[in-house]
């Protein structure tokens, strides 16, 4: 579904992508682990059609994602990707119910059909009480699973989470961990997951280590 | 596009109690900058509308007095301070006399009816009372005035015999009558107030467009995040714009024409008029409000740039800013300009090759010092980044980080300083053109059809305040125009001594226009066509000048002591204007000839009324353009402070002591803004010193003013850092720690 071909990304004299090669399909979780700076993150944003590789190419379903114009790759991210930072990046204006509306509203989904899909996706999460608060007036736990709401209300092919539970306790990142499992296993999405933690990359398909920006000769295989 | 529309409505609404602050102060800003477009707008067609009023209240005269006329009388020009006095003779020669407009019956014998200006100045000063000694029955109203500062008296006397020169009134209207502004001249001082308002506008508009620049720049990118695409972020952007720019116009405009409602008269020191004169028309205005809104969006559109093109970064905080050379670069070309302006001004004598380098570098040094603010801070933040001390490096890096802000903060400031220190270079020119005017005097320059017999020259001589003494001279075919001044003011006036020139001796003034000509200093064939015409010998041009471009025109004047003047028409009468009464030039000219006309005879900017109104104007585009300025710094340090809140709650966090905070906010506000304002009121001056040295080498650069304004302007900077220190978070407030 999503696949990346020797891509590499540099920072200024920083390599941070060096020749990294993976894929993913549908229904797959899959980990990144990896020590701070090992290029992790730029993988993320890479396959997020956020920064342009330097070489090698990144393409879902078959499609060369940087062949797109802006504006496509835009599209195709509000419609086939869900992202989610490690604080949740939502608009600040906006109330948590508004954030997790907004790309279903954007990509023109009826109101009846956004208004039921935010409500099971929001009951699953338990927040359905703070979604009338604004993010800077709720905890970071809830805050986060805002953020996972608002990935999954598309109902995207690939999620791509950067350390969404870092800023998390225990049950809280289980609860996120479930709804990112959730999406996986019952809606096909492809879920990459970017993490610190050993213990969520347990539950994953695969783990990918990343080292100065090159990926671990042999993917590590991670049984259910 | 209504999902996208929606969105952008809903986020302009804000949300907290700062976002809705900042959007009350951006919707301030724009209603601010629509006032006074608004206003400087109307006043460029204030000119139209007084001509109006002036041609509706204007007696229709007959020259003779006929049989069958119902009221007689005779407008005479009188002045108080530099400003024109109209005092209207009339007589009631037959029942059915129609009433001046304004008046609700004719002044009897020993009556007198004024404005309600002049009724303040008889009760307030005793000359202006002795030159009114009639009883007032009653005072003029709106309707019958110019505008409400207007000094107009209707004198009753019992008959035609009492007054001097009497004439049929025909009716009251007169079309070929202008009001105190020429309308064409009005209309380009008008201009020239506009151009000068706006670029402290626009810097203001830019100034709250960029309000809340910081969570503006991260919800776009947020907004790009979650898959939107450039354009239609910039769309979401451009809407909340738009409601918050036409809002805040919106609400200018109510203010503006609520003021208009309250205020129905509204003077400014010596300079008034009606607000239902100030009416610039529905689509000017319409047209002014859209242009500001536009103005808006186009700043809050450059200004979203970094939050679309690089969402990563702005969401990580990691756009911290290369230096940017560049960006010195016009205010280096414009300082360049205007140094070879200064250099070269004195030897070249060209307008356009002059002029247009020497604008190019006034525009240029404006922008720069708005451009140059981010690179100054850089630089300082270089600088402090080297410091062991913590407040040091805290502000060095914060100015690194975000070098832009400073420029919101002051360049509206910077821009008004440099804009009104140069004014205060054109008023000096302006004053200096119009020395001595301003005295309790009227006429500084009048005409006469006739004089000149020894007779009469006896009986100008017994004029105590003119004390003349004039020669023996004969009429010539001409007509005669006198110019009445003192020395001082001549050589003012015409930038140079004036050889024989003694005040209470004529002299002879021969007055080219050379408009046309290529050069404006005037050559000697324009001297020695003058003195040809003139009958004269060459050899007896004893000056060669020009008188400046303060009045907007350009004379070679010959002007020749009295024994070698000609049988002609044309005399300079240097006297001491300043006890000067204009009752007594009446009477003195009444007691010569009978048939002489007396006028102030300028019309337009040319006018006696001149200086007062080229002062008025541009003393109101002055105070405006400071207003704007220290309203944009007081706005943009609120902003600031809200902005600063976050960061500074997580410096507090970590142990940083209050103090330590406190003087890293000082450091990253007051040092810049200090050093543009500064740099501004230095590049008024080197502005000024070129202007001067091409239009008037004789006149100083007016330094205390200039001084005085860049001093207001660091004052203000203290203000905006005061505000910031005392603003300072210095707890670690839980709110304020929240990263979202």
């Amino acid at each position: 579904m999503l696949r990346a071909e020797g891509i590499t990304a540099s920072f200024g004299p920083t390599l941070a992508l060096d020749g990294v090669s993976f894929d993913i399909e549908a229904g797959e979780l899959v980990a990144v682990v990896g020590r701070s700076g090992s290029g992790k993150s730029s993988l993320l944003h890479c396959l997020a059609g956020l920064v342009k590789p330097s070489s090698g190419t990144v393409s879902f379903e078959g499609q060369p994602v940087y062949d797109w114009s802006e504006r496509c790759r835009s599209d195709w991210r509000l419609r086939q990707v869900g992202l989610v930072f490690q604080f949740g990046d939502l608009v600040p204006e906006l109330t948590l119910a508004e954030n997790i509306r907004l790309p279903l509203q954007l990509a023109g989904t009826g109101k009846a059909s956004v208004n039921a899909r935010v409500a099971a996706i929001t009951d699953g999460l338990e927040i359905s009480d703070v979604m009338h608060k604004r993010p800077g007036q709720v905890s970071g736990g809830q805050l986060q699973r805002a953020a996972i709401a608002r990935a999954l209300a598309n109902r995207p092919s690939v999620i791509l989470a950067d350390e969404p539970t870092g800023a998390l306790d225990t049950t809280t990142g289980q609860l996120v961990l479930e709804a990112l499992m959730h999406a996986a296993r019952d809606q096909g999405t492809a879920v990459v997951l970017v993490t610190h933690e050993a213990r969520l990359s347990s539950y994953c398909d695969r783990e990918l280590t990343m080292t100065d920006g090159k990926l671990a000769a042999t993917p590590t295989v991670v049984s259910r | 596009m209504m999902r996208l529309v929606l969105l952008g409505a809903r986020l302009s609404l804000g949300a907290g109690r700062s976002g809705r602050l900042r959007l009350v102060l951006m919707a301030t800003g724009s209603a601010v900058a629509a006032f006074v477009v608004l206003t400087a707008l109307a006043l460029s067609g204030l000119a139209e509308q007084q001509d109006v009023r002036a041609q509706r209240i204007a007696p229709a005269l007959n020259a003779r007095v006929i049989p069958e006329a119902t009221l007689v009388g005779n407008v005479i020009a009188d002045g108080w301070n530099g400003r024109e006095l109209l005092r209207i003779v009339l007589a009631e020669a037959a029942p059915g006399a129609s009433v001046p407009p304004g008046v609700e019956r004719l002044p009897r014998d020993n009556e007198v009816v004024v404005s309600p200006a002049l009724l303040e100045l008889i009760e307030t000063e005793p000359l202006v009372a002795q030159r009114f000694p009639q009883s007032v029955s009653g005072t003029i109203g709106t309707e019958g005035l110019v505008e409400p500062g207007q000094l107009l008296a209707y004198v009753g006397v019992s008959d035609a015999s009492e007054i001097w020169q009497p004439a049929t009134i025909e009716r009251w209207g007169d079309a070929t009558t202008t009001g105190n502004l020429d309308p064409r001249a009005a209309r380009t001082v008008g201009l020239l107030v506009l151009l000068t308002l706006v670029a402290p506008v626009v810097m203001f508009m830019a100034t709250c467009a960029r309000l809340s620049a910081t969570a503006r720049t991260q919800r776009l990118a947020a907004l790009r995040l979650i898959g939107l695409s450039p354009w239609r972020t910039q769309l979401v952007n451009s809407i909340e714009l738009v409601i918050v720019g036409a809002g805040g116009s919106l609400l200018g405009l109510a203010t503006w024409l609520t003021w208009r409602y309250l205020d129905p008269a509204v003077h400014v020191g010596t300079f008034s008029w009606y607000s239902s004169d100030l009416w610039p028309g529905p689509a000017t205005m319409a047209l002014a409000l859209v242009a500001l809104v536009a103005l808006t969006v186009a700043v809050g559109l450059v200004g979203g740039r970094a939050g679309i093109r690089r969402p990563l970064e702005v969401r990580r905080e990691r756009s911290v800013r290369a230096m940017s050379w560049w960006r010195a670069a016009p205010l280096a070309g414009g300082i360049s300009l205007l140094a070879w302006s200064w250099h070269t001004s004195g030897q070249q004598g060209q307008f356009v090759s002059w002029m247009a380098p020497f604008a190019l570098g006034m525009m240029a040094t404006a922008l720069g010092l708005v451009l140059a603010v981010p690179f100054g801070a850089l630089v300082f933040g270089r600088a402090l980044g080297r410091s062991s001390r913590p407040a040091a490096v805290l502000a060095g890096a914060r100015l690194r980080h975000e070098p832009a802000v400073g420029g919101r903060v002051v360049a509206a400031m910077a821009i008004a300083i440099f804009a009104a220190g140069f004014a205060q270079v054109v008023l000096t020119s302006v004053d200096a053109a119009f020395a001595g005017t301003d005295e309790n005097q009227v006429g500084s320059v009048f005409d006469l059809t006739a004089y000149g017999t020894t007779t009469d020259a006896a009986r100008y001589a017994a004029i105590s305040d003119l004390n003349l003494a004039l020669p023996k001279l004969r009429l010539g075919p001409d007509q005669v125009d006198a110019i009445a001044a003192t020395c001082v003011q001549l050589r003012a006036a015409t930038t140079g001594a004036i050889p024989g020139c003694r005040d209470g001796r004529p002299l002879f003034v021969r007055s080219i226009q050379i408009g046309d000509s290529p050069s404006p200093v005037g050559t000697q064939a324009d001297v020695d066509r003058a003195l040809t015409l003139a009958g004269l010998p060459k050899s007896a041009s004893s000056v060669d000048l020009t008188f400046p471009a303060g009045n907007g025109s350009f004379y070679a004047a010959v002007i020749i002591a009295p024994d070698l003047a000609p049988p002609t028409t044309q005399f300079t009468i240097p006297f001491p204007g300043s006890t000067y009464d204009p009752q007594a030039v009446v009477a003195g000219l009444a007691a010569v000839d009978p048939g002489a006309v007396w006028d102030s005879g300028i019309t337009g900017v040319d006018r006696l009324d001149s200086a007062r109104i080229y002062t008025g104007i541009v003393a109101v585009g002055t105070a405006s353009a400071l207003g704007v300025a220290l309203l944009a710094i007081v706005i943009a340090t609120l902003d600031r402070t809200i902005e600063r809140a976050g960061p500074q709650a997580r410096l507090a966090a970590i142990g940083t002591s209050a103090s330590t905070i406190r003087a890293a906010t000082a450091l990253q506000v007051l040092p810049v803004s200090a050093a543009v304002l500064v740099a501004s009121g230095a590049a008024a001056i080197l502005g000024g010193s070129s202007y001067l040295r091409w239009g008037d080498p004789a006149i100083n650069v007016p330094l205390g003013p200039i001084a005085a304004l860049t001093a207001l302007g660091v004052a203000a900077a203290l203000l905006a850092t005061l505000v910031a220190v005392v603003g300072t978070i210095t707890r670690p407030l839980p709110h304020l720690l929240r990263t979202e």
